[in-house]
């Protein structure tokens, strides 16, 4: 269904949140950015920008799929687009562009789909990028309130695991969640938080600089793969708390009860609608089983992004 | 009378051995800037090689460690490119070169600066392993360019300061 774009209003947000998400519009060529820049959009309800060769421009604002009137993206918008993104300087972005996206200054996720080369069973790199997909990062301080009371004990947090599908807010969360632990707050006092940013999306540094609000205990190690970060950050910085955005894999598992057993605590973020999912995950399975995560966050976007659906505890017993 | 053609001749004698001793030095000064260019490409080839650092990161690093004439073109450039202003690399490198008042300072010949713009124009283009062979053809045409240079100047260096002053003295010869 076709829903044009019309002016939209100015909604009351954080000055400088607007502006550094107004800003990811600097990153479009120049006459997909002139089109977006005269929609006069509220950049705290955009959600996805998608650009597609020949097809229109779509965004996602409030939930809501839009087409922009009359705009149909061409093959020189998306090759101007991509140099933008990557600064004039592929190369630089040969890793992430192989995983499929690059984060962009201000935390925002642009990712590409186009002809993938393959060499040896491995994606070597992506050409013809036809596709491009730019998701809007939301800094939202204060959108782990809720689930505060229940991370801690007695004053000290705990291995806490927040099962989201993509898109539902577990990064904000996940960010709100460590400035909160290393400002402090009402149950418990700051503490050394480290976080391991392997796509510069819960910091997101640049030039080595965190853009979000992230707390003033906290150390970023940025563009790190997750299973060397976590490890990496227990010899060098010793925090109490260590947060990581979307595991997966069995090397990051593994790093996982490495930092457990080290006596530091755990944020972690993985995808997911509800916590069986977790118990069937092949490598997730087994921290369930040793009930390593004292707390379960399920979040959904029932009514808004970032709902919390659900909290248990280690033995899966509901709490919220 | 004599006191002034003694004059004369000291002044069309050292006008002209001046001319041929300048020439000389704009030739040094050319070497000296071509091996400066050579520094900062190396410099240009450590960031992208070793620490995969954007171009214009990488221009602006560059630029601000040297003091020389590359400085402004560097920081310039790293200035344009962050703008993402609709143009492409080459464009952009083109205009710095172009508008950068060092040209006008600068000693180095039509050809240098020609071959300075082709490099940039495969710049930022393709992965890590074609920047770097980008980068190392130029490094062999400024390494060819310096040899030739060095061999020459050793020739030539003597040869104007010789021409200025024979010159000199073959002027004053005629006037006498």
């Amino acid at each position: 269904m076709r829903e044009p774009v019309r002016k939209c209003q100015v909604d009351v947000m954080g000055e400088g949140s607007v502006e550094k998400n107004r800003d990811v519009l600097r990153i479009f060529a120049l006459s997909v950015r002139k089109i977006l820049e005269g929609l006069d959009l509220d950049f705290g309800k955009l959600q996805e920008i998608r650009l597609r060769v020949g097809m229109p421009l779509i965004l996602l604002y409030d939930n809501h799929e839009y087409l922009v009137d009359k705009k149909i993206v061409s093959r020189e918008e998306i090759n101007e687009t991509v140099e933008y993104v990557c600064n004039y300087s592929v190369y630089a972005y040969e890793e992430e562009l192989r995983q499929g996206f690059v984060t962009v200054q201000g935390g925002h996720r642009v990712g590409f789909a186009g002809k993938i080369v393959c060499e040896n069973d491995r994606v070597k790199s992506i050409k013809n990028i036809s596709f491009i997909n730019v998701r809007l990062a939301h800094e939202v301080i204060g959108a782990a309130n809720v689930i505060l009371p229940y991370v801690y004990d007695k004053g000290f947090p705990m291995h806490t695991l927040i099962i989201s599908p993509p898109g539902c807010g577990k990064t904000t969360i996940l960010r709100d969640l460590v400035r909160s632990v290393s400002e402090g707050n009402a149950y418990a006092k700051g503490m050394t938080v480290g976080v391991v940013d392997e796509r510069s999306e819960i910091a997101a540094c640049y030039m080595g600089i965190p853009q979000n609000k992230i707390g003033m205990r906290t150390d970023v190690l940025d563009c790190c793969p997750k299973e060397k970060g976590m490890i990496m950050l227990i010899r060098s910085m010793s925090p109490k708390v260590i947060a990581v955005d979307e595991i997966g894999q069995s090397k990051d598992i593994e790093a996982l009860k490495y930092v457990a057993g080290c006596g530091c605590k755990l944020f972690v973020t993985v995808h997911g609608t509800r916590l069986e999912d977790i118990k069937s995950k092949p490598f997730l399975q087994d921290t369930v089983k040793d009930e390593i995560w004292e707390r379960y966050i399920v979040l959904d976007n029932v009514g808004h992004v970032g709902n919390i659906n659900s909290i248990y505890d280690k033995k899966g017993i509901r709490l919220k | 009378m004599f006191g002034i053609k003694a004059c004369g001749i000291i002044l069309i004698i050292v006008a002209s051995s001046g001319i041929g001793f300048s020439i000389s030095n704009i030739m040094k000064l050319r070497l000296l800037e071509l091996a400066e260019l050579k520094k900062l490409i190396l410099m240009l080839r450590g960031e992208i090689k070793y620490i995969g650092t954007p171009l214009g990161e990488a221009f602006g690093v560059i630029g601000r460690r040297t003091k020389g004439i590359y400085s402004t073109l560097f920081q310039d450039t790293e200035k344009e490119l962050e703008k993402l202003d609709g143009k492409n690399i080459a464009d952009i490198w083109k205009e710095q070169m172009e508008t950068a008042q060092m040209i006008k300072k600068s000693h180095l010949s039509d050809n240098d600066w020609k071959w300075l713009l082709n490099f940039a124009q495969n710049l930022g283009y393709l992965d890590k392993e074609m920047q770097l062979g980008t980068i190392e053809l130029y490094m062999e045409q400024l390494e060819s360019t310096l040899a030739e240079g060095n061999r020459s100047y050793g020739k030539n260096s003597k040869l104007c300061k010789c021409l200025g002053i024979s010159a000199g003295l073959l002027l004053t010869i005629v006037f006498l």
